[in-house]
């Protein structure tokens, strides 16, 4: 397991908004927007390099 | 033909997509298509590509005169297709490694450089997904989806499956004729 340090005023809103949606603690919170974030970011860098792709075979702009 | 309303035939590049266009030419739905790409030993019965399919994020006033005709557009650029009309998209899929060497080939062909292999298997994988999990959720467009491979091996089967999909007015004995298994190259290898 690893650690990341953050700003302690943006813990207590992360503590408060997993209490509020109902996860067991703030980690499971946090893990769960980093895995939804780094999906999209890997999804945005897979498509852009789809698009390249395209671009260079004359499919696209 | 104006009741089939638009037909798109979409897909990867190098999936089948210029194959399907000659299957509905040859069945009797009029292909927009500008001729701008020529015919090359890529694709040697022609791309069947329209120019303006590139830019329609900028201008899709064009699709005024699309009722009742198909046009080819890479799967892409599905993504900015306007919600405010209906589609009917056949989606041509074919085994990726075999699309990932003809593309290949292609951009050497081109002079352009190829993605790394791994790296573009990934990223075409993840936009399929993407792509059909959005498809699923657009109400304004119909899907068929049709295998390179089974056009190759049942072409009238596959015929009769894309006519009853647009309407049962094509002739499938014409569809199934335009299919030439000789053309068949990029094999994924055993």
């Amino acid at each position: 397991m690893g650690k990341i340090k953050i700003d302690s005023g943006l813990l207590e809103r992360a503590k408060l908004a997993a209490q509020a949606a109902g996860y067991s603690s703030v980690e499971e919170f946090v893990t769960h927007l980093l895995e939804k974030e780094l999906a999209r970011h890997e999804t945005d860098e897979a498509e852009r390099r789809v698009a390249d792709q395209l671009r260079g075979l004359g499919y696209i702009e | 033909m104006s009741d089939v309303g638009i037909v798109i035939v979409s897909g990867l590049p190098r999936s089948g997509t210029s194959l399907m266009m000659q299957m509905l030419a040859g069945g009797g739905l009029e292909a927009m298509t500008d001729n701008t790409r020529a015919a090359d030993v890529d694709n040697p019965r022609g791309y069947y590509e329209l120019e303006q399919v590139k830019s329609i994020k900028r201008d899709a006033s064009w699709l005024n005169q699309a009722v009742g005709k198909v046009f080819k557009m890479v799967s892409l650029l599905l993504y900015d297709l306007p919600a405010d009309r209906r589609y009917r998209v056949i989606f041509v899929e074919r085994n990726l490694d075999e699309i990932l060497a003809s593309q290949g080939k292609m951009l050497q062909r081109l002079g352009r450089p190829a993605g790394n292999a791994d790296e573009m298997r990934r990223s075409f994988t993840t936009h399929l997904v993407k792509l059909n999990a959005w498809l699923g959720q657009q109400g304004h467009i119909d899907v068929l989806r049709v295998g390179y491979h089974d056009l190759l091996a049942s072409p009238l089967a596959q015929a009769e499956r894309i006519n009853q999909f647009l309407g049962g007015a094509l002739d499938t004995a014409k569809m199934a004729a335009a299919v030439d298994p000789s053309l068949y190259r990029n094999r994924k290898q055993a």
